[in-house]
């Protein structure tokens, strides 16, 4: 006799499953379960990471550590978005540093721009703090943490008209909308068949932590325009701060052959020294510790002192050097039905004004707020009815700011004679007019 | 079943079409957020705020076509259930299709019935009255709304929420001559002009309807609202379409 058994679908349900538990999935998480109309939503967020047993007890564990080589600059908004939240009061306020200046010049000419924490309620530009210590802040507030799944996703596929993801411990989640906050390769992304715009920047962001030679209590970041991309130099506590150096990649490639010593050398001169002395400074052997400390130190020793520079590099932390392609990226869509994208794996800029994880907590906002009306009118939270407010919020702040940052960038990456001209009266003009500065600063923000 | 013949092939043919929120029925999806909105803000905070826990309300949801409106309400805390009734079966097929995409909807029914004939259509055999009725865009499609209005009041214990098209010439020409011709949204043929009703009309139907004669109803809120295209539904203070009470 034949018996017929029926397959049975055995997925589990959720409202709505985040993947990725990055800066953005967290505090997605976060916020759906601080507001009063989205709490009673069953939620969870799956990441490949061991993220709560590596930061689950951060805080305690890390209060003397060396800094670590991912840090970011958040903005007042994004703070106050935190402290919404309610994840800000769990931050590590001692491994964390305001800075009131922002100060950018030119290699080439020496044009400067200043900015100060004009208008701004706190008196801060931003706030320089380890992408872990928001990471761990957001899993301590509220429930967040339970909310977390282990496991990488291994296919996402359409089951009964909803999202389906089959994880690599074999279980399977079926939601009602599925949030990709999956970073820049997004699996989400893919599976919901979004394409993007975009190109690669042909540049590397090389990062490091570094120790100073003392503390200045400037509070002060810094971005030397060099024709390879910026050089950026931000503060953090304790006389130490952290490297973001744009180069060409073959240039990142060398840097991190360097030894310690020698790389701490190509730090101090590329604050410093011309271009055309740090093109010679590359063509040395980067295995040639001696030569290269020699050839940086001396001519770093004909320079008279300017204490407007950022205070030389004493060290820096071993194995903190690292590098990363740049791009810019943005998602043609944020949302298609069940489907919506936050943070890099909706776009990816240039780490020039710091906005990576910052556009991905306005993203947060805009699809809570979304979330919250949709709730509010009864709607299915999957629905395009329900999503549809979300890029209308997030999408075009997002292209103008991708747009500045790139402009900004272009501006900045030739030695072209013109044009470096043209860009020093620019920034003196600039320097002069609050306004457009003031226009800038609050759309970084 | 009482029901006009030419309005309900029309209904039939938009039948397929009622649940995409980018095809013929737009304007319906994005005016349900707009009544959401007016019916949460009319209700207040005492019974909408998640915080608060106030005894739940039951709907009859008059005219529910596909349901834009009958599973926004099943889906909010404050209420208990909801029945829709229509009388177009094509319509209530996709109604009673639809609410299987979400499994929660369990307290959400349909069933196949005119306006006309509400008289034995109770919430349960104690309880001949809902706490809300709702009959949105339906006025304008029936022969005899005065005593539609009637008899829907007549099942309402505490609120009765309706929108309907005004005839006055803004509302001629944000639906009739834009919405059907110039910008195709809705399918001509969805109004026609002569059933329009116009505001005072629907005010004088609520406050001297023989349901009224302990004047026990009042009109608490008059919204107007028209459809701009690009921008979508816009309120204006009286006039086009409204909710009484
Ligand atoms: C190497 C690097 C260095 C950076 N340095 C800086 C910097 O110095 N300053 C700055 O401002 N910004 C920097 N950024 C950008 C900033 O870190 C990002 O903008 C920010 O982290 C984006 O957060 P997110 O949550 O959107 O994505 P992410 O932080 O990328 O998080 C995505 C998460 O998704 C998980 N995930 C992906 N695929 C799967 C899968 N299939 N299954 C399960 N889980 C999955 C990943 O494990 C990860 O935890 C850097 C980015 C990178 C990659
Ligand atoms: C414009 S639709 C409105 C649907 C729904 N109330 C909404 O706004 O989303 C009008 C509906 O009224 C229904 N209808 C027309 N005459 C009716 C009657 N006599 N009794 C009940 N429903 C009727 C139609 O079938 C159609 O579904």
């Amino acid at each position: 006799m034949l018996r017929f058994r029926r397959l049975v679908h055995t997925a589990i349900k959720k409202d709505i499953l985040v993947v990725g538990g990055g800066p953005a999935g967290l505090s997605l998480v976060t916020a759906l379960k601080n507001s009063a109309l989205t709490r009673h939503l069953d939620v969870a967020v799956v990441d490949g990471q061991p993220i709560v047993e590596r930061l689950g007890n951060w805080a305690a564990n890390n209060k003397t550590t060396e800094f670590e080589n991912r840090v970011i600059s958040v903005t007042p908004g994004s703070v106050s978005f935190l402290e919404k939240i309610g994840a800000w009061e769990n931050v590590v306020h001692e491994r964390t540093l305001a800075y009131d200046e922002m100060m950018i010049w030119d290699g080439e000419s020496g044009a400067r721009i200043e900015f100060d924490a004009f208008d701004s309620a706190t008196g801060t530009v931003a706030t320089m703090i380890e992408n872990s210590n928001v990471q761990q802040a957001l899993l301590n507030t509220g429930n967040t943490r339970d909310t977390v799944i282990q496991a990488q996703v291994e296919k996402i596929h359409t089951v009964n008209g909803l999202p389906t993801v089959k994880l690599n411990n074999g279980i399977e989640i079926e939601a009602r909308l599925l949030v990709g906050a999956d970073g820049q390769n997004s699996p989400v992304r893919q599976f919901a068949g979004i394409t993007t715009e975009g190109w690669d920047y042909s540049r590397h962001g090389v990062v490091a932590t570094m120790h100073l030679e003392f503390d200045d209590f400037k509070q002060t970041a810094y971005q030397r325009m060099l024709k390879t991309g910026p050089l950026a130099f931000l503060p953090l506590p304790n006389a130490t701060a952290t490297l973001v150096w744009s180069t060409y990649p073959e240039r990142a490639q060398w840097l991190k052959q360097l030894e310690p010593q020698a790389f701490t050398a190509m730090v101090n001169a590329g604050v410093r020294l011309d271009m055309a002395d740090l093109d010679y400074l590359h063509s040395l052997d980067p295995k040639n510790t001696d030569e290269i400390i020699y050839e940086v130190t001396w001519r770093l020793n004909t320079l008279d002192e300017d204490d407007t520079l950022p205070t030389r590099v004493e060290s820096i932390v071993p194995k903190s050097v690292a590098s990363f392609p740049l791009k810019l990226r943005q998602a043609d869509e944020y949302i298609s039905e069940r489907v919506a994208l936050v943070g890099d794996a909706a776009h990816a800029t240039h780490p020039l004004t710091g906005q990576g994880l910052n556009m991905g907590q306005r993203d947060v906002a805009a699809l809570v707020a979304a979330l919250e009306l949709a709730v509010s009118r009864g709607l299915d939270i999957g629905s395009l009815d329900a999503l549809e407010p979300y890029p209308r919020r997030a999408y075009l702040q997002n292209q103008l700011l991708l747009g500045v940052n790139d402009s900004l960038y272009k501006l900045y990456s030739t030695d072209c004679e013109p044009i470096v001209r043209l860009r020093t009266l620019g920034v003196q003009v600039l320097n002069k007019l609050g306004f457009v500065k003031n226009k800038l600063v609050e759309m970084a923000d | 079943m009482q029901g006009n013949k030419t309005e309900m092939a029309h209904f039939a043919a938009l039948a397929k079409s009622w649940w995409n929120p980018r095809g013929p029925q737009r304007i319906l999806h994005k005016m349900n957020n707009m009544r959401m909105d007016f019916i949460n803000s009319t209700l207040g905070p005492s019974i909408t705020d998640p915080n608060q826990n106030t005894s739940k309300l039951t709907v009859l949801d008059i005219g529910c076509g596909g349901g834009l409106l009958s599973e926004s309400l099943a889906r909010r805390h404050y209420v208990q259930s909801v029945l829709g009734i229509d009388v177009t079966p094509e319509v209530l097929a996709v109604a009673n299709s639809h609410k299987l995409v979400d499994p929660k909807l369990t307290n959400l029914k349909y069933e196949l019935r005119s306006v006309m004939d509400l008289e034995s259509v109770k919430q349960s055999a104690e309880k001949p009255t809902f706490d809300i009725v709702t009959m949105f865009e339906v006025l304008e499609h029936l022969d005899d709304p005065k005593e539609a209005l009637k008899l829907a009041m007549s099942k309402s214990s505490q609120y009765v929420f309706l929108s309907t098209i005004n005839r006055t010439l803004a509302a001629y020409i944000s639906t009739i001559a834009l919405g059907e011709y110039v910008l195709n949204i809705v399918p001509p043929g969805t109004h026609t002009w002569s059933k329009y009703i116009n505001a005072t009309e629907l005010e004088s139907y609520v406050l001297g309807s023989g349901v009224n004669s302990e004047s026990i109803w009042d009109v608490e809120k008059l919204q107007g609202c028209i459809y701009l295209p690009g921008t979508g539904w816009v309120r204006f203070d009286d006039q086009s379409n409204y909710s009484t009470k």
